[in-house]
């Protein structure tokens, strides 16, 4: 028997199978990771309604839209608030099952979590229900509404939290958080992270590709252990490493300690007739909820 | 702009006598350096990998300062410099472009880090743009001002490094490796643009271990031997001609290069 035939019997090669698929899945990861950040920043450069508004006038609509879904309490109210995300994603030229799929993937595993047991626990007719001694188990029709609020409060505020860093270029999103008087420093740092997080992933890629690469025979699960481990400190290190060449680059172009930043935002008349918009839509639908249930 | 380095127009820009610097307090990466560099010079840092390139940049930057030895740049102590005294100034008029464009871009995007130095000279919105978009013009990346660094290609990632250090506007321009990886198109670029600097008066130090550009960006060459000393200091074509001194230097090799037939020039 040869020896490849031999391998393709032996529990080795199962186990080399699954720990491959294991280093597979995490370069995908990483992978897909990067190729988002830069799909994202495509979706932003489109000449979409919400991408030609000042980031601060998006922030503000942001912001009055969120509070809105959550001081609703009606569920159609919410539909309709859900609705106008998706219109909204449309005029901006923004995919729709790219669009849906981001924000409806995360949801049930998040929110469902949190809100499967009230399902349960909230008192009130059960139309569906069984016995276990001196247990009623079923579903209570208030907590299916609440469960629906809640679900539908959650997709509300995720929608318009994909919305805006899909149509918003990173930079200037952070940048437009000096309009909530945000720290510079703060901000300085966020987008210096937004930098490099990219970078070190693009390293972790090359060591997964490098490794895989090599990749002639059989390793054990502690081989891969130690491997990982190597790489992570390798990372750290060059980390360390970057950071105090970052720093001495800043301080070649006379950084000083403090920050700061060059504004090229303007607010324009359609910036503030969508705010002031959007400012009424979330008014409306908080008023509007108090009757429609 | 007024400096000491304007008001001392006839000083060398940069003069080092017995200068040592270790790594780690231990490790000799430079050895007994003496050196002179005139206002207006454009030299060319020459030497294998590891022979102490990179650092003497730094050291000229006032990044850091030598463990021993005088060294002394645009009339002030560099030790001084790089302990943060009047560094500011300093840096207004030296400007550093490292060899890794990954180190310089930090920003989120292209005109940030151009706008960076500009910024922290703390100049008007307006003149920081002027700045921004005279750098970016020059070094052709206009279109990419909105982009995040991690998007560019290495010679994009290399241009908008050079335009971060163009837009601050210093009188000696360091360049580490700028044509390293680069393609021919870009690297053409990047040589026509220190010929052009040049050609203004700047002052311009290039590392590299291209032998072919340097008769095109230098007339004085410095050549680094591996023991981190220097190891022939004078006129590009006499260095570049001597083939015994670029053998020993390790910055070519008798089985890759016909050395009777060497020609180092690209033009």
């Amino acid at each position: 028997m040869s020896s490849s035939a031999r391998l393709g019997r032996s529990p080795a090669r199962k186990k080399q199978k699954q720990s491959l698929g294991w280093l597979e899945k995490t370069l995908a990861g990483i992978t897909s990771s990067i190729a988002q950040a830069v799909f994202t920043e495509e979706h932003s450069r489109k000449a979409g309604w919400l991408q030609q508004l000042d980031p601060r006038a998006k922030l503000g609509m942001f912001l009055a839209m969120v509070l809105a879904g959550s001081f609703t309490g009606s569920f159609p109210v919410l539909v309709g608030l859900y609705l106008v995300t998706l219109l909204a994603a449309r005029l901006s030229q923004v995919p729709f099952d790219f669009f849906v799929k981001r924000v409806w993937l995360g949801i049930p595993f998040f929110a469902g979590i949190v809100v499967v047991p009230s399902i349960f626990f909230t008192p009130g007719e059960r139309p569906l229900s069984f016995t276990v001694g001196s247990l009623i188990i079923g579903p209570s029709i208030p907590g299916l509404i609440g469960a629906s609020i809640f679900i539908s409060r959650v997709a509300v505020s995720v929608s318009l939290a994909v919305l805006l860093v899909v149509t918003t270029p990173w930079a200037d999103l952070l940048k437009s958080l000096q309009a909530l008087h945000v720290p510079q420093v703060f901000i300085l740092l966020l987008s210096m992270t937004y930098r490099y997080i990219f970078l070190f992933l693009r390293s972790a890629v090359d060591m997964f590709e490098a490794r895989k690469s090599r990749m002639v025979g059989w390793t054990s699960g502690k081989e891969q252990r130690k491997w990982i481990a190597g790489s992570v400190g390798n990372l750290m290190n060059r980390s360390f490493k970057m950071s105090n060449d970052v720093y001495s680059a800043m301080l070649a172009r006379g950084f000083t300690g403090e920050t700061r930043s060059f504004n090229t935002f303007r607010m324009e008349g359609r910036d503030w007739t969508a705010l002031f918009l959007t400012i009424g839509v979330a008014a409306a639908a908080v008023f509007v909820q108090r009757f429609i249930r | 702009m007024s400096s000491d380095f304007s008001a001392n127009r006839t000083e060398p820009v940069f003069q080092l006598k017995g200068v040592r610097y270790l790594y780690n307090g231990r490790q000799i990466a430079l050895d007994g350096i003496d050196l002179e560099v005139g206002r207006g010079e454009q030299l060319a840092l020459l030497g294998a990998n590891g022979s102490g390139k990179s650092t003497l940049l730094k050291l000229l930057d006032g990044i850091f300062g030598p463990n021993s030895g005088t060294m002394r740049a645009l009339g002030r102590d560099i030790a001084a410099v790089a302990s943060g005294l009047d560094s500011f100034r300093f840096h207004r008029e030296v400007g550093l472009v490292f060899q890794d464009p990954d180190v310089q871009l930090f920003s989120a995007t292209v005109f940030d880090d151009v706008a960076f130095g500009p910024l922290q000279l703390g100049l008007s919105q307006a003149e920081v743009r002027q700045r921004c978009d005279e750098a970016l013009e020059i070094m052709e990346i206009t279109h990419l001002a909105r982009r995040a660094p991690f998007e560019l290609s290495g010679g994009e990632k290399k241009r908008a490094a050079i335009a971060s250090v163009l837009s601050l506007g210093p009188e000696v321009i360091l360049l580490d490796e700028p044509t390293a990886a680069l393609d021919p198109r870009s690297k053409w670029l990047l040589v026509s643009l220190i010929q052009k600097l040049g050609q203004a008066g700047k002052t311009i130090i290039t590392a590299t271990h291209e032998l072919e550009i340097v008769p095109l960006i230098a007339s004085r060459v410095i050549v680094l031997g591996e023991n981190r000393q220097v190891l022939a200091d004078g006129p590009a074509r006499q260095v570049l001609e001597d083939t015994d001194l670029l053998v020993k230097a390790n910055l070519i090799h008798p089985e890759l290069h016909y050395l009777g037939h060497f020609q180092p020039s690209m033009g």
